[in-house]
């Protein structure tokens, strides 16, 4: 448990952060693929709306995976504090 | 799957999941400056669904026309682009039709595709989607409908195509980007379509028009624009309304207007009934004058374009003369009207000696016996109101006017003659009694249009002194055209049109006095034609010098003679029986002139 409130934050935004990836990873819109294939549809604008969704999709998943990395940043910054704090605690009781 | 289609099933699934997505990427939110670019992707996935899939997935749900494009095949060639998509599909096979030019690969095409099909073709074309490729589906249009109109040309598609391509569009469901009226806007503006073609789209727009007058309020709009107009119609540069555009297009095509005004319901819908601008109504009444009185109207005519020829005069009188509006016609139509009038003054003649009301136009086998027993002719009938609306119409501008005088002259003379020279026919016991019978039925013509010309407005003394003024100046118009064509005499001494006019409108004295002057100078012109008409057919054997006749017998017109011979002329018309093979009583002519224009002197309505 975070004893510094600054670490204590950064671990509240970590947390929301991987909330937010976890539900862009289980949103259907990454599935969407698996039935919208030629089998379902075949034209000009078929084609364009798939292409469009495979944009979509990686961008998503980028985005899924650049908050995990934010959120690990938070957690860093959030043990380095508490780290600080603790040796300060040392340093100030003996 | 294989070129163009879809799987309905799975595309109804695909809708559902699509809706599901779009909805898990709303819920989706942060404050986290962090997180900004994940938000920003999820909103853009998100409009992608809703703006793209959604409207693509409704768009083809709501239509099979790509289906059924596919089943117009064009032998092999089609199969060339199975390997495509729809849209190539299309492309393809235009393509293949313009470089073939096959009339019959072509008539194949879009019979097989069929009216309503054709019409949603269009209208998918014309969806203004922005993911779309508007410009290469405008660009298909194009084809489209050049070839569509190619094949209206030769050989021709079947007779129901053009109403079923107006009812598919008027059917067309309303959903965003659907624009009937901007479609069909598009589709004849700008292709040279046969005249079948657009008449039965003419006929079709306006039964589609009265079909929706339940539903719209009077001065509603007959054709009216969605909020998002078909992206076909950029280009055009007026937003005529399709029926108007139609009329536009038959352009001076008699045969055409012919075929479109002898249908009974558009002939009482677009003459009776139909709000228009007056461009609009006055290219309406031009074809009108043209299918009930054009070049091609001749006596010689086949039986049958006479008999449809009649009944759109009769459909004119009769709808055009019930008309509410017909106070601010235009000059044009008051011309229009003249010359159908003044092409069926046989049937008008008919109508003043026994007018009848009628429900409905038509026509019938008709004879009037001054032309003796074998003029019967398919003769259009006329409600006596309408026909007297059409004739105040008719007379109410300088070129109607001069219009129905010059056909009364021309009239007049073929019913003098014809009448002169069945007198002559052994079977008369009493031809003086027919002529004077004949001339009187001629008199009261002449008085019933002479009335209709001072009989415009009975409220407003001043406005009908100036009509009575105009047909005064109208009868010396006659004599110049007498002159012309039938020799008429009489010019009076010192007294020009213009100034009969102006002095019969300012109500002077001396202008009534005038105006009787010139209403006998007319009587003598009927004299005149008479007594010609009679000499020329041996009636009568006046005893003329050979100076005032032709080298053929007949008398020289008037103006060809001089002094001393016009004072022999008119001694031998004064005299009280012009004698011949049948002695005929001047008086009597006289007095039945007279009697038959007494209505020029006095205060009556036309026919009492």
């Amino acid at each position: 448990m975070s004893v510094d409130p600054i670490a204590a934050e950064y671990r509240r935004r970590a947390a929301e952060l991987r909330a937010l990836a976890g539900e862009l990873e289980a949103s259907p819109v990454l599935r969407l693929h698996e039935i919208a294939g030629t089998e379902t549809w075949s034209s000009p604008g078929a084609d364009a709306c798939r292409s469009t969704l495979t944009d979509d999709q990686v961008r998503l998943r980028h985005a899924a995976t650049e908050l995990r990395q934010h959120a690990w940043w938070y957690e860093q910054q959030a043990d380095a504090l508490d780290a600080v704090a603790a040796a300060g605690r040392l340093a100030a009781g003996g | 799957m294989p070129g163009v289609g879809y799987d309905p099933q799975r595309l109804q699934a695909l809708r559902a999941a699509t809706i599901a997505a779009a909805e898990s990427l709303r819920v989706l939110s942060s404050e986290d400056p962090a997180a900004w670019e994940a938000v920003l992707a999820a909103r853009t996935a998100r409009d992608h669904l809703e703006q793209m899939w959604l409207p693509l997935i409704d768009r083809i749900v709501g239509s099979d026309v790509m289906v059924t494009w596919r089943r117009a095949h064009l032998g092999g060639a089609l199969a060339m682009s199975r390997s495509g998509d729809d849209t190539l599909a299309l492309a393809v096979s235009l393509m293949i039709l313009r470089a073939v030019g096959d009339d019959a690969l072509r008539q194949a095409f879009f019979v097989d595709l069929g009216g309503r099909d054709t019409a949603r073709l269009f209208l998918e074309l014309g969806v203004p989607d922005p993911y779309g490729d508007v410009e290469a589906n405008r660009a298909l249009a194009a084809l489209a409908r050049q070839e569509l109109a190619a094949a209206t040309r030769h050989p021709g598609l079947p007779a129901g195509f053009a109403a079923d391509l107006v009812d598919g569009m008027v059917a067309a469901p309303g959903e965003l980007g659907r624009d009937p009226t901007g479609t069909l806007r598009y589709l004849f503006a700008g292709a040279a379509y046969s005249a079948e073609f657009l008449v039965a789209a003419t006929k079709a727009s306006v039964r589609a028009e009265r079909a929706a007058a339940d539903v719209r309020a009077f001065d509603d709009p007959y054709w009216p624009s969605p909020m998002v107009a078909s992206s076909l119609t950029v280009d055009l540069e007026a937003d005529t309304d399709p029926t108007d555009l139609l009329l536009q297009r038959l352009g001076d095509d008699a045969v055409a207007w012919r075929a479109l005004l002898t249908d009974p319901g558009a002939a009482a819908y677009l003459l009776g009934e139909r709000r228009s601008d007056s461009a609009g109504f006055g290219r309406l009444v031009a074809g009108a004058e043209l299918a009930a009185a054009g070049p091609d109207v001749t006596a010689d005519a086949p039986a049958a374009l006479r008999h449809d020829a009649a009944y759109v005069a009769s459909a004119f009188v009769n709808h055009v003369g019930s008309r509410v509006d017909l106070s601010s016609a235009q000059p044009e139509v008051s011309a229009s009207a003249a010359t159908i009038l003044g092409h069926h003054l046989f049937a008008v003649h008919h109508d003043v000696l026994r007018p009848l009301p009628l429900t409905e136009p038509g026509t019938m086998r008709r004879a009037l016996d001054a032309f003796g027993p074998d003029s019967e002719v398919d003769a259009p009938l006329f409600d006596s109101d309408a026909l007297a609306a059409v004739s105040d119409l008719a007379v109410d501008t300088e070129d109607g006017l001069a219009t129905m005088r010059a056909a009364l002259n021309g009239y007049e003379q073929s019913f003098a003659a014809a009448a002169a020279t069945f007198s002559t026919r052994v079977e008369h016991q009493d031809p003086d009694d027919f002529l004077a019978q004949a001339i009187g039925e001629l008199g009261q013509l002449e008085a019933y249009l002479l009335r209709h010309a001072g009989h415009l407005t009975e409220g407003a003394a001043r406005r009908r002194d100036e009509a009575i003024g105009r047909w005064v100046d109208g009868v010396f118009a006659g004599l110049s055209f007498g002159t012309r064509q039938l020799g008429a005499p009489f010019p009076v001494p010192g007294l020009g049109p213009e100034d009969v006019k102006e002095q019969w409108a300012t109500h002077e004295a001396a202008a009534e006095r005038r105006f009787e002057d010139a209403a006998r100078e007319w009587t003598e012109h009927l004299r005149f034609l008479w007594f010609g008409e009679l000499h020329a057919a041996g009636v009568v054997a006046a005893d003329l010098p050979d100076e005032v006749l032709t080298a053929d017998g007949k008398l020289r017109p008037w103006q060809e003679l001089d002094g001393t011979q016009r004072r022999i002329v008119r001694d031998r018309m004064e005299e009280n029986a012009w004698r011949g093979p049948v002695d005929v009583d001047w008086q009597r002519l006289s007095d039945t002139i007279k009697l038959g224009q007494q209505e020029l002197y006095l205060d009556l309505p036309p026919g009492q």
